[in-house]
Formats: structure tokens, sequence, C-alpha cells
């Protein structure tokens, strides 16, 4: 077991984890969504088995189950996704860390950022938060920074533009 | 600088090409018109007015089309108007341009002509493209390589009249030059066929047509466009060898020969009223087939592997006669460079070089500025030129069949290089025909312009993994079967058909009959046992192929790696071509010690991985390819700590 994050003893190199965090108001809004998802499909299995079903007593524990699982996910899945999802933005390179079963660490430099984008959608406002999605020449996909606090997001997508426009050339 | 037109032979061209639309259309009529018993005089009419009908429309079309279309090349860009329909008018900045590609049929090389693509970046869609459709041969020409060098627009444009003021005949872009345009015309098409040539010869007939054009303008010095190619030599890297084409049969598509051919002879042969699936044919067939299956059905598998081979041999030659692969430098040093007027000499290659590459990148010595180019085709003579500032890289694949014969292919790992056209067999990237390994190798050295470092093997725990894979995917399924056996004779299944489980399919007294015999009992083992005899052993090999193919390298310049069990991929990636890390660690890698580091590049895939490589390895390798990027986030711990900082 020489999990690049934990302490290794000799000769290990690790990736460390990124300093910052989402904002902790990112752990209810993930709930929120998770919730949306959630709630109605518990609902539809309990609905279906007491509609149309004989109650079987063996069913409705599986079924309670199902219903348990669903709602539990979606109350510690968005705890977990706090914990592991990390950032940093150095002058020199975005560094963003998620996943939780499989851990993903991407490093963008500053020289190679093309575009640099805040979203937020209606519920997200809500919470007060924002999304910033750095894009790179890679058709490999964005590096998204999420749940960040919307005045934080802006600061920093301002930031980011100002020193990509400050680097001439396509970065490709 | 003034709008300049398509060559009118276009005309010409699509006189010819639509007569491939007239010999079906007259053969439907003179079938339908037998029928209603016409004389063959009134047939013939009938047929000769309506070829002479499309052959006006398509004509007309074109008429329209070479009205509309202008192009013009000014100093910053690349301008074109076009469509018939609905106008546009797109504009690319020439640094832009990255790639050039040239095509010719058998038709258009008649009239001496060439379509000119020329592509732009972007990923991959059409927008990314310009089509100039068509451009003489040597206009053709001259145009690839000022768009290719950083040579001003107007040395290209110098060239031309009407630039320099003939108004009067504006209609032909180049007129006046039309005598001495015919032979450079066909001496450049012998240069596309390519028999063996020296360099020298190469060279200045590569330059022929364009001293000619300028001899026959005569209006202005042609400032700036003897560097393009007069002094330089070109560098002939590979040129096709005909023992080559013993590697053309290795691929799938061998074994689907028959079925390509009848797909291919389907559709004339229903034109003629032949029908090839009809149920009396299938019946007759089946009937031989079933006849004496013994002789028939390996005669069967026989002729469609001929088929399959003969058809990949054909393809080969027609794809790859006349190839070579080339390198034109780039232009020399500035002092050889300054021209009369300096203002117009061009920025240093160095200055159009992608900025920001990491400090790192500047370690090979040799200049990148030249361009690469592909010449290839029997028939229709293709040519793809790129620019070296270009190319991050390149692929050497050695697909199954095509690594147990021996051989490989190149492929250019490049940004702004297109989709595969329409019809087109080879991959845009493909730098050479299948060919043998060594051979291959030496070309992806050179044009990765270093030699590539040997790939260093994974950690044991990568084929532990492999191999466990394997053994689940094949033992899984070969379980659940046996368990199903084993359910079936317990008596679970007559059970289930007798208490209505499955529908009424399974209810009759044939299908019980049959599973109380066993029968079904026994299939089930049966293909238990062959998933164990057959997919095991196919899995186990995969699995071993897969590892022993993984592998890692860091040369001077780029950044190697290996893998694919089936298809097997040796990417050698400019480490000036990376544009970020992207690294992944699933819970059973986090549990062997291994991590998955992926090179995100704005070139080819946008990603090449190096998979499960040691987790230390990795994280250095990466460290180590792109110094300084991801160094900040790196944690070293105990003796080495320190280490490796380049």
């Amino acid at each position: 077991m020489r999990a690049p994050d934990a302490g290794d003893g000799a000769g290990g190199v690790a990736l460390r984890p990124p300093r910052h965090q989402a904002d902790p108001r990112a752990v209810a809004w993930w709930t929120a969504q998770a919730l949306i998802l959630a709630v109605p499909v518990a609902g539809a299995a309990v609905a279906a088995y007491w509609l149309f079903t004989g109650h079987p007593v063996w069913l409705g524990v599986l079924v309670a189950g199902f219903a348990v699982c669903c709602l539990a996910l979606a109350l510690a899945g968005p705890r977990a996704s706090y914990r592991v999802e990390r950032w940093e933005v150095t002058d020199d390179a975005v560094y963003t860390r998620k996943g939780w079963l499989t851990h993903t660490w991407r490093v963008a430099p500053m020289s190679r950022i093309q575009t640099v984008d805040t979203a937020r959608g209606p519920v997200q406002r809500l919470f007060g938060l924002a999304d910033v999605t750095v894009t790179t020449a890679s058709a490999a996909g964005p590096i998204t920074i999420e749940g960040l606090d919307h005045e934080l997001a802006a600061e920093l997508a301002a930031r980011l533009t100002a020193i990509t426009q400050a680097t001439p050339g396509d970065a490709t | 600088m003034s709008w300049r037109r398509l060559t009118r032979r276009s005309l010409a061209v699509s006189a010819v090409l639509s007569l491939g639309v007239v010999v079906p259309v007259d053969v439907v009529v003179v079938r339908v018109l037998r029928g209603l018993d016409w004389t063959w005089g009134a047939i013939a009419a009938v047929a000769a007015v309506g070829a002479a009908l499309i052959v006006a429309g398509v004509v007309a079309y074109d008429v329209t089309r070479l009205r509309v279309t202008r192009w013009r090349l000014t100093r910053e860009r690349l301008e074109l108007r076009s469509g018939v329909v609905s106008r546009q008018h797109r504009s690319v900045p020439r640094d832009r341009i990255r790639s050039v590609d040239l095509r010719a049929d058998l038709v258009r090389r008649a009239f001496g002509l060439t379509v000119v693509k020329i592509g732009t970046g972007g990923h991959g869609d059409e927008s990314a493209e310009l089509t100039l459709d068509p451009l003489p041969v040597a206009e053709a020409e001259a145009l690839r390589r000022v768009l290719l060098s950083d040579a001003p627009a107007d040395a290209f444009l110098a060239e031309d009249p009407v630039v320099a003021g003939a108004p009067s005949r504006g209609d032909e872009p180049v007129p006046g030059s039309e005598t001495s345009r015919g032979s450079g015309t066909s001496r450049v098409d012998e240069a596309f066929l390519g028999s063996g040539r020296s360099r020298e010869t190469e060279a200045s007939r590569r330059n022929g047509p364009a001293q000619r054009d300028e001899a026959a303008s005569g209006h202005r010095p042609a400032r700036g466009d003897e560097p393009l190619g007069a002094a330089r030599a070109v560098e002939v890297v590979a040129r096709l060898r005909w023992p080559w084409v013993r590697y053309a049969p290795l691929t799938v598509w061998s074994f689907a020969g028959a079925a390509l051919v009848l797909g291919a002879l389907y559709k004339p042969l229903d034109a003629l009223g032949v029908e090839v699936f009809s149920g009396e044919t299938a019946a007759l067939v089946w009937g031989w087939l079933t006849e004496r299956p013994w002789v028939t059905i390996p005669v069967v598998v026989a002729g469609n592997v001929v088929a399959g081979v003969t058809g990949a041999v054909l393809l080969f030659v027609e794809s790859w006669g006349g190839y070579r692969l080339e390198r034109e430098p780039g232009r020399p040093a500035a002092p050889a460079d300054a021209g009369p007027d300096t203002d117009s000499s061009p920025a240093t290659p160095h200055a159009a070089r992608p900025h920001g590459r990491p400090a790192g990148s500047h370690e090979g010595p040799a200049p990148r500025d030249g361009r690469w180019r592909v010449r290839r085709g029997l028939l229709t003579s293709r040519s793809l030129s790129l620019d070296e500032l270009r190319l991050r890289g390149v692929e050497l694949r050695e697909p199954l069949l095509l690594r147990l014969g021996g051989g490989a292919r190149v492929k250019a790992v490049a940004t702004g290089l297109g989709k595969a056209q329409e019809g087109e067999t080879e991959d845009v990237a493909a730098l050479t025909p299948p060919l043998p390994r060594a051979e291959a190798a030496r070309i992806a050295a050179r044009v990765a312009g270093e030699r590539l470092p040997e790939p260093v093997p994974h950690p044991a725990a990568a084929r532990r993994r492999r191999v466990r894979r394997a053994l689940i995917a094949a033992v899984a399924p070969a379980v659940a079967l046996a368990a199903t056996a084993t359910w079936i004779r317990n008596g679970g299944a007559e059970a289930w058909t007798r208490g209505g489980g499955p529908g009424a399919w399974a209810r009759t007294d044939d299908v019980r009959a049959w599973i109380r015999d066993g029968a079904l009992e026994a299939w089930v083992w049966g293909a238990a046992a062959a998933v164990l005899l057959l997919v095991l052993p196919l899995a186990l090999l995969a699995a071993l192929a897969g590892y022993r193919s993984l592998g890692h390298g860091l040369g001077g310049r780029h950044l190697v790696s290996r893998s694919g069990a089936v298809v097997r991929r040796t990417v050698a990636l400019d480490r000036g071509g990376i544009v970020g890390w992207t690294i992944t660690q699933s819970y059973v890698q986090r549990r062997a010690g291994l991590l998955t580091v992926s090179a995100t590049t704005a070139a080819g895939d946008g990603h090449y991985d190096v998979l499960d490589v040691g987790g230390d390895t990795g994280l250095e390798l990466a460290a180590h390819a792109v110094p300084g990027l991801l160094d900040p986030f790196l944690v070293r711990r105990g003796p080495r700590t320190g280490t490796g900082r380049g």
C-alpha cells in the first residue's frame, strides 16, 4: 500500500493535497442537489411497493433498505466530496484534486490556459456559490473548481484572466 | 491586394466527372425504354439528351460556383469568399495555418489541377478547413510553400500579373503563363509519382514551376521567393519500397474481404437488375453450401481470404504508390535571408514558435522550423504538408496482426489536422504505410528529431492487475454458467416452467421435454467449458501482452509512453507540447501502488497516458518531463528528497 497521499517511508514522492477546500456552504448545496434526485427515487420505490404489490415482508425490507441507502448516500456523499475536493491556484499553475474511490489530480500551467469562466446556476445562486472553469487547448476537458463563494470565484476568475491575458500566443 | 479566382479548367473537370452520373442514368433509361419496346434510335436520342442535360447542369453549377468563389492572400490573412446558395466570407490569420493538403484525383491530374485544403487547427470541425477547389498545380505548389514558410504574402502574389495590373484578363488567375505552366504541371505530376531521383534534381524540379511562372510574369522581381527552396535541399526521409506490400494484408479487413467486395458490387449490379440479396439466390447459395459442407466451406473461407488479401494489396498500391516522406528545411538564418526590402522580411522562425513552452523544452539544439510533407497515391495523388512547429510528437502503431508480422506504422501527433476525409482510406496523420519495425523506428526518431529512449517496463503489480482482471472476466461467467447448470440439474428450471415463471414459449411440451432430457443442462455445461477453455487463455494472453506493452521513457525532448494489448501504441510526445497533467489513481491502483499519469496536449488525441506506472516513478516522470510544473505540489520524503530536480 503506497498511496501517494499517505506517508510511505524512504524515497517516496507524493502529491500533496491542494491548499483550499470548497466553501462550506457547498456541502448544503450538493446535499440539496443529491436530495432532489434521491427523494423522488426512494419515494417512487416505496409508493410502488405500497400500491402495486401484496406487501410481502421480504420485499418490504428490500424496498426500505433501498430507500434508506438512497437517502444516506445523498447525505453522506457531499460530505465525503467536501473532504476530498480541494483546489489551489499559484502564480504558475492551477491544481485540483477530486474523487473519492478514484482520486484525480489535475495541473494546468498558467501559460497554457485559454479561457476562464464562472458559472452560477439558479439553485447555486441561493447558496451564494459559483463554479470556476478553466480551459486549456487540450481536448481532455476543462478543469472545474466547484462550490466557491461567488465573490471569491469572481475574484479568482479576474485574477486568472489577467495572468492569462498577459501571456501572448495561442497557448497550444 | 486583389482577389483571385479559381481556374476555369475546373469546368472541364466537372464535365468529365458528371459522366459518372450520366452513365448509370443512361443505363437505367435504356433498360426502362427497352421494356416499353422503343426503337434503338429513339432510345439513343433520349439518352443523349439526358446526358447533355446532366452535363450542362453540372457545368452551369460550376460556372456559378467559380463566379462567386474568390480568394486572396494578404500579409496577415488568407481570405475566401464562396457559397452559391449562402454566401460565406472566411478569413484566417496566416499564423493559424497548420497544414496544407493537396489532393488530385485522376481527372484533375489530367487537367493539371489540384484541390488545396488549408487546415487551421481547432478541434477537427469542418470550419477549421479552407478549401480551394481547384487550383493549377503550379499555383497550388507556390501557395503551399508560401503558407508554410514565413514568406511575405507578396512573394507569392508577385508572381501574379493580376496584381501587377492586368485587369483585362482577370478571369484567369495566372494568364500569360499558360504554356510554361503546362510543362511545369507535367513535371510536378512526375514528382508526385516519385520514381527515384537525386535530391538536387528533386529540389530544382520542384522549384521549376514557380520559377517559370516568375519568368513568365516578369513584371516584378520575385523578391523573397528564391529562399523558399532553391538553395536548400529537400531531405527525403522515406520512400516507398515495394517489398513493404507484404504488410498490407495484415489487417482485419483481409478477413472481411468478400463481404467488402459484395458490398462494393451490390449497387452497380442492382442498377443492372441483378438482385444479389433475394430469397432465391439466398436459397441457391444455402443449398450449395449445405450439400457438401466439407468442401464448400473451406472454399468459401479461402475465397474470402483471397479476395481480402487482393483488396488489401490493391488498396495499398493505390494509397501508397509513389509514397515519399520528406522534410523541407525552414528559412535559413537572417543574414542569408535579408532581401532588398527588409521591412517585408519575415519574422524569424523562432518568433513564430508558440510562446510559453516551458524552459526545459529548448534542449533539442536542432532547429524546428522545417516542414514535413507526405506524398502518396498512385491514381489520386495526395500531398500533406505539416509545419514542424505544429508537430507535437510521433506515434508508432503496431496493431496485432502487423505486430506479429514484424511491422509498424508511423503517425504524426500534430495540432490542426482535420478528420479523415470521406472516402479516404488513410488516417490524415499517417506518415508511413505499414513497414518493417526497424524502419518505422528510424523514421519516428527522425521525425521526433532525436533518438527515442527504449521504454522502461512497469512494476509487476501492473501485470498482477491485468491477470486478475482477465481471470475475473473469464471465470465469473464460467461460474455463473456452472451454477445455472447445477440449478437445472436439481430441477429448478423444470419447476420454474411449471410454475409459470417464464413466458408461454417455455411452457410447451417440447421445451419441457428438452429440459427433462438433460439437453439444456448439457448445453449450459458446454458453454461453461467453452468459456474456460477459449476465453480464459485468450484473456490471459491479452493480459500478458498488455503488460509487455506497458512502458515509459524520457528523452531529451520527448515523453515516451507505450501501451495496448491489441493495438500497441508507442507515443513520443513533445514535452514542450504538454499543456497540463491529469493524475488518476483508482482504489485498486492505490492498493497496488500504481497510478496513471496523463499528459494533456492540444495535439492528436488530446491526452496521452502512461498507464499503471509505479507511484513514485510516475510522479518523478511527470516532474522531470515538464520542469517546475508539478514540483511545487510534490512532497518528497526520505533519502531521495531533493534529488532529481533538473
